[in-house]
């Protein structure tokens, strides 16, 4: 077990290096000198090579990297060409907002998606599993912010009951999260249901039902759990996904995420601020894959006790 | 991954061995079970639909999309304008013909350089191991450890906007699917007996991926494809609609989107209808694909 | 509950359970009756696909769902097909509880085995989480698991399939059953294991009397454990008697070739026979006698279907469902 971790947070090291080096040449090749950008038009050279030197941009490429990750290491990412605040300042301020927003829609999604995968499986053939797949795939055919601009006009103006933008109320976060979950909804349930089925045909599900337990108590202690594997791969994907769908849901209701500053700073073109950005998503992203690994092993005894400890 | 989800791999490659040889036979089979099918088959004939009417734009579309008469704007749906007109006096109904063609062609191309660097990759590195396949599949953890829409933000700001680069950025950003597939299969088949054969037999290395090992990959790799060009068709939209995408006149589904926005309290029945025309598109090409992979091969399903 | 006076405590009549496909329905299971009274063991042999896991899975009405079964199934006064979901569960596990042929598979991997017999326990007798574990090491170790405190901390994938079986057979006897069907539980294990298996389900049984349905295509098991022994073939029951009656004087021609197909030290290989030909599909039964297209004595008389009758004169509870029952089957020499 301990020896299995080991390996996946080497991995996950080696991993988090490639991000930074794709990140790194990705803002190196952008068009346009990041300083001339910073600057306004009528700075005189000397100031032009001033600043490029007190940003490090004189030095040789690959010390520049190494600058890069050395500083990403102490958590600093810079500072906004624009704003003059640290990036990692910005980001930890607008952290709070997206992981209200992903953590909600992310708790729709599990709930309303399992429970509905669950009940699609068990009612399989009948109407009610129809309608609840053809809405699955309706569900994963809308585009998000589309599926955001439609809430607001339904909810937010047509019938105002939710307010459409900002972050004043914690009502603010109904319909972005629901707008953000749906589409997860559509794939948990999806997966689930095939889950579900494959477990259910298993000779275990049988001997519990051949021990006189409930039903209930089959689908939720027997089934559920042995169909938990795939449900929680797919999770930890889509929570990557999600945190990158967050960026079209909070520039669609204007909330001050980490998603909208990211467009923000595309729109802008502040490099460091969106390098901070992309860097910190693809984080996230890999750290989740890793909890998700490891959290097989908590819920497969086989694997917990085949990685040998 | 530590879950060998892929355990049941051999007796599935056991009868993809035998459709090599009669690959017709198997496709027509395939097409007879899916044919079953009404779902799939209406989706097929949506699909006909759209790819007719992107084909054949400039002769069904009522108007020029980009022609303007800023007199008629904002007009609801009428006789002269049956979906209506944008803010600039534009037929809508023309625009979302003509958005047919952008949405369509960055599927369908996107998953073509998608699926050439993905196989050449995947087969490489499943046929070689070692260094090649060590190479490749940290490439793909590294590529796949970006969230889609994310990665192609960062290739589109660095491209910079037009339809050229949505190719380029949404190939670039799929390929691993097609890399990690690939190379599993071919890892297996190499295997197999007659690869071994083959290999004995003294027959070259890219004949032996090309002749015998990519034709048993076929199915996944339709498969794979079908359901791959509906991802893709949302990812422009989004990318169109944050403005990193095809960049105005040009229709495109996702901008327009973007632009109806600014009207949704008074002209709401702007924004409904090119987020029908991407749902349609891509409810149809989903659909298909299911059929398609059920058909073909149901072991990719999720 | 040991030592109680002989009735009948299960009786299965008229067993008809078909599966409803697309194109209608297949009989898998047409037209049985047995019964088996206390302390009883019933052995029902016979090849696989010939309905004997059905029937057993139909008593318990576990059989996968589109399928109908019809008939009666009675036990402790009432029918148990007419019995609501609910109070079949009470029955289920309790009452009667069955042995499945798989034990690799036939129990959940990611419970504790402990777990999985503690919550039967739980279930019908109401015992708190740790009474019941308590319960749960006594029955392990009464199936001879070693070390039984460790081992109901253990999962199944930690335990050879003897082990897994022996578990499987724990917590189908964790509440006394009046009944316990054993569905081929000896087939996926070693024939060393088999034995002992099989010893340790006689062992149990006299210590709870239970009743017994043994389920096997074994004809060694059956003839070691069984007091009666039902032979099934297509679906019916073709032969039925006590153990001797059965070994010593088969009348079914199916009976008969069941005996010759069975390896034994003392005779020549050359002198095993194979029943020519296949189990007949079920949805493609022949006209009349189920075994007649394999069948070395058949005529037009076996384009009927057969009763299953005693035969002719004589006493006992030899039953065979045969047109020829009395003729001597030929090129049998030595049976």
């Amino acid at each position: 077990m301990a020896s299995y971790i080991l390996k996946r947070l080497s991995q996950t090291f080696i991993v988090l290096l490639g991000i930074s080096l794709v990140t790194f040449i990705l803002m190196n090749v952008v068009p346009g000198d990041p300083v001339l950008l910073m600057l306004e038009k009528r700075a005189t050279p000397e100031a032009v090579e001033r600043i490029r030197r007190e940003m490090g941009l004189d030095k040789p490429k690959t010390t520049q990297y190494l600058n890069f990750v050395a500083g990403a290491a102490r958590l600093d990412l810079g500072r906004s060409y624009f704003t003059k605040e640290p990036v990692m300042t910005a980001l930890s301020r607008r952290f709070g907002v997206t992981l209200r927003l992903a953590s909600s829609a992310y708790a729709i999604a599990m709930v309303v998606g399992i429970s509905l995968g669950v009940a699609s499986a068990l009612q399989r053939g009948r109407v009610f599993d129809s309608l609840i797949r053809g809405g699955a795939v309706l569900g994963i055919s809308a585009p998000v912010f589309w599926v955001a601009i439609i809430l607001q006009m339904v909810f937010g103006l047509r019938l105002g009951l939710f307010p459409i933008s900002g972050i004043r109320s914690p009502n603010s976060f109904v319909l972005p999260a629901i707008a953000l979950g749906l589409r997860y909804v559509a794939s948990i349930s999806r997966v689930t249901r095939t889950s579900m089925l494959e477990v259910i045909g298993q000779d275990y599900i049988r001997t519990a039902r051949a021990k006189g337990l409930a039903e209930r108590v089959v689908i939720l202690k027997h089934a559920l759990k042995n169909a938990l594997i795939p449900i929680i791969t797919l999770a930890g994907t889509e929570l990557g996904n999600l945190l990158a769908g967050s960026m079209l849901t909070e520039w669609v209701f204007s909330i001050p995420g980490i998603g909208k500053l990211m467009v923000d700073s595309i729109l802008m073109r502040d490099l460091p601020m969106l390098q901070g950005t992309v860097l910190y998503v693809a984080v996230v992203f890999v750290v989740s894959n890793l909890v998700v690994d490891i959290s097989y092993a908590f819920i497969d005894p086989r694997i917990r006790y085949a990685r040998g400890d | 991954m530590p879950v060998p989800t892929d355990g049941n791999m051999p007796d599935q490659m056991h009868d993809m061995s035998t459709g090599e040889s009669a690959s017709g036979g198997f496709f027509v089979d395939s097409v007879v079970r899916m044919s079953g099918n009404k779902l799939v088959i209406l989706s097929l004939l949506v699909l006909a639909l759209l790819i007719v009417s992107a084909i054949f734009a400039p002769w069904l579309a009522p108007y020029d999309p980009t022609e303007q008469v800023l007199a008629d704007s904002l007009q609801g749906p009428g006789r002269k304008h049956l979906l209506g007109t944008d803010e600039m006096g534009r037929d809508i109904l023309s625009r979302i013909i003509y958005g047919a063609r952008i949405s369509l062609s960055v599927g369908f191309v996107s998953q073509l350089i998608a699926c050439s660097i993905g196989v050449l990759l995947g087969s490489l590195a499943g046929y070689y191991g070692g260094l090649a396949d060590t190479v490749v599949s940290r490439a793909i953890e590294i590529f796949a450890a970006f969230p889609e829409l994310l990665f192609a933000i960062g290739i589109m700001f660095v491209l910079g906007p037009g339809v050229i680069n949505v190719f380029i950025a949404l190939g670039l950003l799929s390929w691993t699917q097609y890399a990690r597939l690939v190379r599993g299969q071919v890892m297996q088949l190499r295997e197999m007996e007659y690869t071994q054969a083959c290999i004995v037999c003294g027959g070259s290395n890219a004949r032996i991926i090309v002749r015998h090992l990519l034709p048993n990959c076929m199915s996944t790799i339709i498969v794979l494809v079908t359901l791959g060009i509906p991802g893709a068709i949302l990812t422009e939209a989004s990318l169109s609609y944050i403005g990193l995408g095809v960049q105005p006149p040009t229709a495109s589904w996702g901008q327009m989107i973007s632009t109806a926005q600014q009207y949704i309290s008074f002209y709401p029945y702007y924004s409904i209808t090119p987020g029908v025309a991407i749902i349609i598109t891509v409810l149809a090409f989903n659909i298909f694909g299911d059929g398609l992979r059920d058909a073909l091969d149901p072991r990719l399903r999720d | 509950m040991s030592g109680a006076p002989s009735g009948v405590l299960l009786d299965v009549r008229d067993l008809k359970t078909s599966f409803v496909m697309r194109r209608g329905a297949v009989r898998a299971v047409d037209g049985v009756s047995l019964s088996v009274e206390r302390g009883e063991t019933l052995g029902i042999v016979g090849e696989s696909g010939c309905g004997k896991s059905v029937t057993a899975l139909s008593v318990m009405r576990l059989v996968a769902e589109p399928c109908r079964v019809e008939g009666e199934i009675l036990y402790g006064g009432a029918d148990l097909l007419k019995l609501s979901m609910t109070e079949m569960r009470k029955i289920r596990g309790n009452k009667i509880a069955m042995i499945f042929q798989e034990p690799m598979t036939s129990l959940n991997p990611v419970l504790t085995v402990g777990t999985q017999i503690s919550e039967v326990l739980r279930l019908h007798e109401g015992l708190g989480r740790r009474e019941a574990m308590e319960r749960t090491v006594g029955m392990l170790a009464s199936v001879h698991i070693p070390m039984p405190d460790k081992r109901a901390r253990e999962y199944p994938h930690q335990m050879s399939g003897g082990m897994r079986q022996r578990v499987m057979i724990a917590m189908a006897l964790c509440c006394r059953p009046d009944v316990l069907i054993c569905d081929e539980p000896t087939t996926a294990l070693d024939v060393t294991i088999q034995a002992q298996i099989i010893s340790l389900i006689e062992e149990l049984k006299s210590l709870t009397g239970s009743a017994v349905i043994m389920i096997t295509h074994d004809l060694g098991v059956i003839s070691e454990i069984s007091d009666r022994i039902a032979v099934m073939y297509a679906g019916r029951i073709v032969e039925e008697g006590t153990k001797m009656e059965l070994l010593t004087d088969p009348l079914h021609p199916y009976t008969v070739g069941l005996l010759n197909a069975v390896p034994r030290i003392d005779r020549d290989l050359a002198e095993l026979r194979v029943i020519p030909g296949m189990v007949p599909n079920p949805a493609l039964m022949p006209e009349g006698c189920g075994f007649r297209p394999r069948c070395g004595h058949a005529d037009r008389v076996c384009l009927r279907m057969p009763e299953l009758l005693p035969p002719d004169g004589r006493r006992g509870q030899h039953r065979v469902r045969c047109w020829k029952r009395r003729a001597e089957p030929s090129g049998d020499g030595s049976a």
